[in-house]
């Protein structure tokens, strides 16, 4: 995975349309999700990483996210399916691009333990860029706020 | 189908998924290698898992997995004591590993670290946006609530 600024920051730079205004925060919980769910528990404990071989992959993720959407009122429900499964196919799209040692992610689990990515990048090296992420957010909102107080 | 029916259900195949991964995971891992090390000698594994680099020699290292230290022989140029290290080696009967390639995950721990403030972030975010209805388990728009 990227760091989390890393696939935060083009969560923020994809949602910027007015559109987005009502569930954007829906689809920055799905930009984050994947590892969220995962990650934790095997860095605070690594004899735990065999139970979350199934997490980090599209389908449980499909199934994770129609979970969570049960958990909102009715007319809630359509949208944040959609927002979520948005920023999680984000976030995968991203981890696509990384390289591993040898095996990757398992996109086609349980179907499939092949793995394959594109291998632009060791999971560390978009962490450098984190910076530059956050100037451009941070000029990029600064200019919105100036903006506004101006109309 | 019902609420409940759809909860469960998902909670069933989710469930189903991670033990499938669990049991049926054909890769070796080191730590099946270390408990059977007759059986798993001369396979080539790959090793990451939180590994750490201990203590480095001339012609090899040591590394911390799953609480165990498990010497490598092999190039040690560019590690550091105390980083997250990938490989891929062969396990000897030994419970040594002739190392074959490897990567130093130099800045994990920053990764680790910088990956909260967004989720804090989006937490706040959310519960500014969203009321849960503690009776019936959902939540909803705090400014339509
Ligand atoms: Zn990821």
């Amino acid at each position: 995975m990227p760091d989390l600024i890393t696939h935060s920051a083009f969560a923020y730079a994809l949602t910027r349309s007015q559109r987005f205004d009502r569930f954007r925060v829906i689809f920055y919980l799905g930009t984050v999700l994947p590892d969220v769910i995962t990650r934790p528990f095997y860095i605070i404990n690594p004899h735990l990483y065999p139970y979350t071989v199934a997490v980090h992959t599209p389908l449980f993720m499909i199934l994770f996210c129609l979970l969570a959407a049960e958990f909102f009122i009715e007319p809630l429900r359509k949208p944040v399916r959609l927002y979520l499964l948005a920023g999680v196919f984000l976030h995968l799209f991203l981890d696509f691009f990384q390289r591993h040692i040898e095996s990757g992610y398992l996109w086609l689990f349980p179907f499939s333990w092949k793995t394959f990515e594109i291998g632009l990048f060791w999971p560390e090296t978009p962490l450098m860029l984190a910076p530059l992420w956050l100037t451009l957010i941070a000029a990029y909102e600064a200019i919105r706020l100036l903006r506004k107080k101006s109309d | 189908m019902s609420r409940f029916l759809r909860i469960s259900l998902y909670l069933v195949l989710l469930a189903g998924l991670i033990w499938y991964g669990r049991t049926r995971d054909p890769r070796v891992t080191l730590a099946m290698c270390l408990a059977e090390p007759e059986k798993y000698h001369g396979t080539r594994i790959e090793v990451a898992n939180e590994t750490i680099v201990q203590q480095l020699f001339n012609d090899g290292f040591t590394i911390r997995y799953l609480g165990k230290t498990v010497t490598v022989i092999g190039d040690p140029t560019g590690l550091r004591p105390n980083e997250f290290l990938s490989m891929i080696a062969v396990f000897d009967r030994s419970g040594r590993l002739l190392l074959e390639k490897k990567h130093l995950a130099l800045y994990r721990r920053w990764k680790i670290w910088v990956s909260v403030p967004p989720v804090l972030l989006f937490l706040i975010f959310f519960l500014r946006r969203y009321r849960l209805d503690l009776s019936t388990l959902q939540w909803q728009e705090a400014d339509r609530a």
